[in-house]
């Protein structure tokens, strides 16, 4: 994939970040339906005469895919430093070194991100596009075309700023 | 048979004749001596031989055809007793039918056959009624006839247009069972066929690939100017100017 030499490494800006993170969501969102007909067939496969569609709250409901979240961006960011969002947008996430979160540092900020999710929004004020999670734990978010092993072979230099 | 009979019959009465004549000379020789000497005698006498010979030219000729008929009766009665007596199909199995039909003229016979008049009198049509076709044809090797056939030469003397002109295409069409010829043929194999000829799953995996790269491209492409107008617009609110953010190494 070419990479337009000006932008990688940068740090990327919110309405990348911010589009990133809507198609996470929409990962997220995707997942909690495939929860949702799994546990339907359970159900339906337990006892089919008395079988209902289940009818979770919506308390219920967010609790499932705020876990999902949490789940998926650890994986995403502890692996390769991108979630699928992040990884379409050609962004990574990176510690200080310049390589992959952590798993501990990867649930954080996972964490932070899924409980906080208005904390984005400090990058567009920040003077180095950080987010509230990328300040609480040094954290960047970079535009980066590579692939994940080119960007291993790279050396994974530190992100500016 | 008869006719040899008949002249054998003749003969006979020839021999018989001869003292006749004989008999003539003595007279012609006193007639000629009778008719110096008594004429009216002679005369007398002449009408009387006349009527003699008269009367024998008659009885010879009731003697000769009595004798003829006799002897028909005589050969028919002696040549059906010699046909209940002989064996005829003895005598049909000794006979030499191959050496008979070598003597025989066929073509005088034919030549003096009236064809034309036998023709007319027979009924073909009953003649063909009565023919077992299906039993000939079991006789026939059609396969051999057909090796034989110059399929060639036949088609070469067909009129192919003339046959169209007169065939009903639309009524053959009508008759065709297109279900039937479409569940024979292997529809899917040929498409599969079809598409492995033009190397379509490649073609389609190109072009979606290019298509997607383009259009993540394009996207990534467009966040990262929004991403730096927003930054720019940020900073004229602010009235500060953002800081450079150096490339990677």
């Amino acid at each position: 994939m070419p990479v337009p030499p000006p932008h990688q490494g940068e740090v990327a800006g919110i309405v990348s970040r911010g589009l990133a993170a809507l198609v996470d969501v929409a990962v997220v969102g995707l997942g909690v339906a495939g929860i949702y007909l799994a546990w339907a067939g359970l159900v339906f496969a337990w006892s089919p005469l008395s079988f209902q569609w289940p009818r979770p709250g919506f308390g219920t409901l967010l609790v499932i895919a705020a876990g999902l979240a949490v789940v998926y961006q650890t994986a995403g960011w502890a692996t390769t430093g991108r979630t699928y969002g992040t990884a379409v947008l050609g962004l990574r996430v990176v510690a200080r070194s310049g390589r992959h979160l952590r798993w501990s540092g990867a649930f954080l900020r996972a964490l932070f991100c899924t409980l906080v999710p208005i904390g984005l929004a400090l990058v567009v004020v920040s003077p180095r596009r950080r987010s509230l999670q990328d300040l609480l734990l040094g954290t960047t978010v970079v535009y980066d075309w590579t692939r994940a092993r080119e960007h291993e072979a790279s050396g994974a230099a530190p992100p500016p700023g | 048979m008869i006719a040899g009979a008949t002249g054998a019959a003749r003969g006979t009465v020839r021999l018989g004749a001869e003292p006749v004549h004989a008999v003539r000379r003595s007279v012609a020789l006193a007639r000629t001596a009778a008719e110096a000497v008594a004429p009216d005698v002679v005369r007398r006498g002449r009408a009387s031989v006349r009527q003699l010979a008269s009367e024998g030219r008659r009885r010879r000729e009731d003697v000769v055809s009595s004798t003829e008929d006799r002897l028909r009766s005589a050969v028919r009665a002696l040549v059906g007793y010699v046909l209940a007596q002989v064996d005829l199909d003895a005598v049909a199995e000794r006979l030499d039918v191959d050496r008979v039909a070598r003597r025989l003229d066929v073509n005088a016979v034919v030549a003096r056959a009236d064809l034309d008049g036998a023709v007319a009198r027979v009924d073909i049509d009953a003649a063909v009624a009565r023919v077992d076709i299906d039993a000939i044809l079991d006789r026939v090797d059609l396969d051999a006839v057909a090796e034989r056939l110059d399929l060639d030469r036949v088609a070469r003397r067909l009129d192919v247009d003339a046959v169209v002109a007169r065939a009903d295409l639309d009524a053959a069409a009508a008759r065709i069972d297109v279900e039937a010829i479409l569940d024979r043929v292997d529809l899917v194999g040929i498409a599969q066929e079809v598409v492995d000829g033009i190397g379509l799953p490649d073609i389609v995996r190109e072009s979606t690939g290019s298509l997607a790269t383009e259009t993540v491209e394009e996207v990534r492409l467009q966040g990262m100017a929004a991403d730096d107008a927003i930054a720019r617009l940020v900073d004229r609110i602010r009235l500060r100017r953002r800081p450079a953010l150096p490339s990677a190494p």
